[in-house]
């Protein structure tokens, strides 16, 4: 009989500490959760997009700057450099007349011999991201979320810059534009410069 | 004459015996005593890497570990063959024996963390080579290929080889890497943009040759009119072509790649395969032991992750590059 008084109480002792140590929860509620803690490429971009970028136009360089900069060897000092790379990025504002329109650039004179091409089709490379100083690789748990970043600012510049542009309509007038480039850092003449942009407007 | 048998006292033994024992005891100390001096003279660097069944990692590997012999270390390279077991035995066995850096190349993004946690906290610095871990502050630096940027180049020129439209093949590498995700998600940037590109078959080959040929014939089977493929690295995309050219469509499936392995180069240079990503293996490897050896001579400011450039190889610039690198890098 003591026995099974015992017996039972240490059943009933068990089951209690098994019952406070066990959490259970729905699988799909824990999914959620843990995707919630995921990271949100789209939400960085949009915040980027329209907090962060003003930031990293104001210090946009002209071309007069940065064709001093190319030939005085003091690119480094005007852009940036994402890891072990041959090429340096930054912001570039220019003003120019458009010369000709085709399916993937809009080509603008500037008149000092620099053509810029500015993207308007393939806007798929990491420019805006590495030449951004607001970006920071290290502040990303996985390059995975980093490179997301670039993809979400990509379709940013599709649809909240460029879906907005009637290209045919500035044919022949006077545009500024600002916009991340892309340059070999032993580049010493610059005559042909791709842009993606970030913002395109009639000059006033 | 006769022999006497000499007696010793009780005195005399105890004596030779402590002899005996203070001799053994300075046999040791002298053994210890060059032990020390060697691991004062040459510490040693681990190489630990993901595999050596494929040659790019047996380029990246040797190379770390060549540098590393070049800096002064006695360097030691071992195999995990894609297995994460195996991985952390090497770590247990790599800090048990006491080196001082690891040159480490992981066989899984997540499932690798607790190897590199482990040599932290015996604080032996380790220095990720092109592979990721999903930890931002276990390794002391990561020094990874933009797989991303790499495979964005690749992806614009499959676009416009394709005329922006067909039907096409993804092959996968091993889906615990990030790398096979970074490549993935870099060519869907760009491929996904245009409506009248079609991915018919997308499955994981585990950056295996053999694999990806075993892949690519039942994908051939049930999609007989593919346009081209696009593989997470050089062997699959061997493999895929070997593949295609069994069912004699290597004239009009386009194959690429993503590596800079010996026979893509080779292939690209004959028109079989469209194009790779260069990565640069040996300038990783390098940077890593360089890296490790600034670590241990006391310096502590290093990036967490460090990307490194990759470099879109086509038929039309194949001449500039060779096997793992450019053309005119000799070293």
């Amino acid at each position: 009989m003591n026995n099974a008084i015992k017996y039972s109480l240490w059943v009933v002792i068990c089951a209690i500490v098994i019952y406070f140590s066990i959490d259970m929860k729905p699988l799909d509620d824990q999914l959620s959760l843990s995707d919630s803690a995921k990271f949100n490429p789209q939400q960085y971009a949009n915040h980027y997009w329209h907090n962060e970028l003003p930031n990293d136009t104001m210090l946009a360089v002209d071309l007069a700057a940065l064709q001093n900069a190319v030939q005085q060897q003091n690119l480094h000092k005007i852009s940036k450099k994402v890891g072990i790379s041959d090429y340096v990025y930054t912001f570039l504002k220019a003003n120019g007349d458009v010369s000709a329109i085709n399916d993937e650039y809009i080509f603008c004179e500037t008149g000092n011999n620099t053509v810029l091409k500015i993207k308007t089709k393939y806007i798929f490379d990491s420019n805006v991201r590495n030449a951004s100083r607001q970006i920071d690789i290290g502040e990303f748990k996985t390059i995975i979320d980093y490179n997301l970043v670039s993809k979400e600012i990509n379709e940013l510049i599709r649809v909240s810059l460029l879906s907005e542009i009637n290209k045919q309509n500035l044919f022949g007038k006077k545009i500024s534009v600002v916009g991340a480039i892309q340059i070999h850092d032993t580049t010493s003449i610059l005559k042909n410069i791709v842009i993606t942009p970030v913002s395109i407007e009639l000059f006033p | 004459m006769i022999f006497q048998k000499k007696e010793y006292t009780n005195m005399q033994k105890l004596f030779y015996i402590n002899i005996r024992l203070i001799l053994w005891l300075c046999l040791l100390f002298a053994f210890a005593c060059v032990g020390c001096k060697r691991s004062q003279e040459q510490p040693r660097m681990a190489v630990i890497v993901s595999t050596l069944n494929n040659p790019w990692f047996v380029v990246l590997g040797e190379t770390a570990a060549e540098k590393a012999r070049e800096l002064g270390y006695e360097a030691t390279i071992f195999d995990s063959q894609n297995n994460t077991s195996k991985e952390a035995e090497h770590f247990e066995n790599v800090i048990a024996a006491g080196y001082n850096a690891i040159l480490f190349n992981p066989t899984d993004a997540d499932g690798s963390i607790s190897n590199v946690l482990r040599a932290k906290k015996a604080n032996i610095p380790v220095f990720c080579m092109d592979r990721e871990i999903n930890d931002k502050d276990a390794a002391t630096s990561q020094i990874l290929s933009d797989s991303y940027g790499g495979c964005v180049k690749i992806g614009e020129y499959f676009v416009r080889n394709l005329n922006e439209k067909g039907k096409y093949v993804e092959i996968l590498g091993l889906v615990g890497d990030n790398n096979t995700w970074n490549r993935s998600y870099g060519f869907h940037s760009v491929v996904d943009v245009f409506p009248e590109l079609e991915m018919v078959a997308q499955q994981t080959a585990d950056f295996d040759r053999n694999k990806a040929m075993d892949v690519m014939e039942s994908i051939l089977q049930a999609n007989p009119d593919i346009d081209a493929v696009f593989c997470g690295n050089d062997a699959m995309a061997m493999g895929a072509y070997q593949a295609l050219l069994a069912a004699g469509k290597s004239g009009s499936v386009q194959v690429y790649g993503f590596d800079g392995a010996r026979d893509v180069i080779q292939s690209i240079a004959e028109g079989k395969i469209m194009a790779t990503g260069m990565q640069y293996p040996k300038l990783m490897a390098k940077k890593s032991a360089e890296m490790a050896h600034r670590y241990l001579q006391g310096n502590r400011d290093f990036d967490a992750r460090i990307p490194v450039a990759v470099d879109l190889v086509t038929q039309e610039n194949v001449e500039k590059f060779q096997a793992f690198g450019k053309a005119n890098d000799n070293e």
